[in-house]
């Protein structure tokens, strides 16, 4: 009787997490801030998840000689991206920080690794969880054609700067 | 120390046909096979049955993935998300109905399946929205959504699974340079499952590699001088130091009254001792020993804090089972550590180190050989024959010093080799 109650809370414990991962994704989609930022592709696939277009952003290489404290500058530490709105309309990079901005629209990322000379580097890679888009293996390689000289994309922010993407164009 | 303790299966069948042939009585049989923790008479389990509806499941479930990863945008992201997860949730609760009534078996098989498409469900959340961020958390949750399930159910497939997502997901990490932290949580639970839930020897010696690969990269992690995981000099020492302590485990656990601790010490045994001679012949030429000396080690006291209690063990049980074979590699450990960590490079001293490590080998060999003989097994018998051949053509191939040094090697060697012939005819003989 025990096993039998426990391996319903396991079940019970399955169906949570998979909420979870819905609403960790869900969220800044229905609550956070749209902005359009530029954009442009590269195509891989995941074994786990299917193909993709990966997509790099302008801010998603920043300068060493922009980050505050290179003291600071770890693989996988986590930086905060702020974005300035321009006369089109489009987000660009402002400024980034390790201190979470008091105010403005900021992303939330980490810094990339893969370095065994990670500090002097000119500049450095940071991940949003915004760089994969999912689609089918035509439309991903179409996508990819379409925004040859670069596109936009559509985001949502939260205000803790988790960003979803929600479309490209 | 004989290995034939781990063909269970092999020794019931044998013991059936012995009864058969009334060789042996039944009665007789059966206490054979309880001395080996066999079944008499042979289980006439339906392994060929779950085998194959297992596989069926697991097609099943790759089909599921591998149509998730066509991105089927025909149908309506929020359909398909919700019907995969109302799909997984209606898989568990067949499966958790079926066990209710008893029937373990496709109880077993429909979890296999619900575990595949939980995986499939999280693969699909992060497809639909787009998310790019540390995909290797989502194998993380995969694996740990259903790591209770193979121990309630007492499920190998499944703990086969989780096993294979667990180091999906050290590897993934690693690769991304981060540090699998909460990794002993699945090792301590396969270790469970081995040791209280049911016998696996796969298991057991797949975990206890996946233990000692997270503790060297605990090591490679926290020591590192650089931001990249690299493998550092005191790596070697302490995976050779937890050698030796699996290798007096192996003896230790084999002289023990369970049947089951006697099976895993066999295999640590026969394990450590693979390890053992590989590394050793590979330390038999002078560059590894070379390299090992010109090194700048940082932590020494780490190093023994690893490596003197782990010796005090092999010690302990070297002479509480009088195995002399544990206190000779402990005690040569004991000499080569400080060498290498306190003496300076020079060419004499790595000649002099590579010339221990090659009469060593000899002198596994020669033992491996005796042993062989002594307790009839084949496998000791030919492993060291094989082993002072190879040692011998490597330093054919590979001289130490010029021609005279070898031949002045090959003559101990010649000596060492005859002088245990001696010993051992005038030991038989008295």
């Amino acid at each position: 009787m025990k096993t039998k109650n426990i391996l319903l809370v396991i079940i019970v414990f399955q169906m949570f997490v998979l909420a979870g991962v819905f609403t960790n994704a869900f969220y800044p989609l229905v609550w956070g801030t749209e902005i359009k930022v530029k954009v442009v592709p590269v195509d891989p696939r995941s074994m786990f998840r299917g193909n993709y277009a990966l997509l790099k952003y302008p801010f998603s290489r920043i300068k060493t000689s922009q980050f505050p404290d290179k003291k600071l500058i770890k693989p996988n530490h986590i930086v905060y991206t702020s974005l300035l709105e321009n006369a089109q309309g489009i987000y660009e990079f402002r400024s980034v920080s390790f201190d979470k901005p008091q105010k403005g629209l900021f992303l939330k990322g980490r810094l990339s690794n893969r370095s065994r000379s990670f500090r002097s580097r000119d500049s450095h890679s940071i991940r949003y969880g915004i760089e994969a888009y999912f689609l089918p293996k035509k439309k991903a390689l179409a996508l990819e054609d379409r925004l040859r000289q670069g596109g936009i994309a559509r985001l949502r922010v939260s205000s803790s700067g988790k960003a979803a993407l929600v479309e490209v164009h | 120390m004989k290995f034939f303790h781990l063909l269970k299966s092999e020794i019931s069948l044998e013991a059936k046909t012995w009864a058969d042939e009334e060789i042996i009585t039944p009665q007789q049989a059966e206490k054979i096979c309880t001395k080996y923790g066999a079944h008499f008479p042979p289980k006439n389990n339906n392994l060929s049955t779950h085998i194959l509806t297992i596989l069926g499941y697991l097609f099943l479930g790759l089909a599921c993935i591998t149509l998730l990863g066509q991105n089927w945008e025909e149908i309506p992201r929020t359909f398909r998300m919700f019907s995969l997860i109302g799909i997984t949730a209606g898989v568990n609760f067949c499966a958790w109905h079926k066990y209710k009534q008893n029937k373990d078996s496709s109880a077993e098989g429909l979890f296999f399946l619900g575990s595949i498409l939980y995986g499939a469900s999280i693969m699909l959340i992060a497809q639909i929205y787009h998310i790019g961020e540390h995909y290797p958390d989502g194998i993380l949750w995969w694996a740990l959504g259903i790591l209770p399930l193979g121990t309630l159910l007492k499920s190998k497939t499944i703990t086969y699974l989780t096993f294979v997502l667990s180091t999906t997901w050290l590897f993934t990490e690693m690769s991304l340079d981060h540090f699998p932290a909460i990794l002993p949580i699945f090792l301590c639970c396969y270790f469970f499952f081995c040791i209280k839930i049911k016998q696996d020897n796969i298991l057991f010696l797949a975990t206890t590699c996946t233990s000692l690969f997270w503790i060297q990269l605990l090591l490679s992690y926290s020591f590192r001088s650089d931001e990249a995981y690299s493998v550092l000099p005191e790596n070697f020492h302490i995976l050779f130091s937890l050698f030796i302590g699996l290798f007096a485990l192996g003896k230790y656990w084999g002289n023990s009254h369970s049947t089951q601790f006697k099976d895993y010490g066999k295999l640590l045994y026969l394990w450590s001792i693979r390890f053992g001679i590989i590394s050793l012949l590979v330390l038999s030429f002078r560059d590894p020993w070379r390299s090992l000396l010109s090194e700048d080690y940082g932590f020494h006291i780490l190093i023994w804090a690893f490596t003197l209690p782990i010796l005090a063990f092999a010690f302990y049980v070297s002479k509480t089972y009088k195995q002399h074979s544990i206190a000779i590699f402990a005690t040569l450990w004991l000499l080569c550590c400080p060498i290498l960590l306190y003496a300076s490079y020079s060419k004499d001293l790595s000649v002099l180190l590579q010339i221990i490590d090659n009469l060593t080998l000899i002198g596994i060999g020669i033992w491996m050989i005796h042993n062989g003989v002594k307790n009839y097994i084949s496998t000791s018998f030919y492993t060291g024959l094989v082993l002072i051949l190879i040692t011998a053509f490597l330093r054919y191939i590979d001289l130490i010093g010029d021609y005279l040094g070898a031949t002045l090697l090959f003559i101990v060697f010649a000596l060492l080799l005859l002088s245990s012939a001696k010993y051992w005819r005038t030991k038989n003989e008295n």
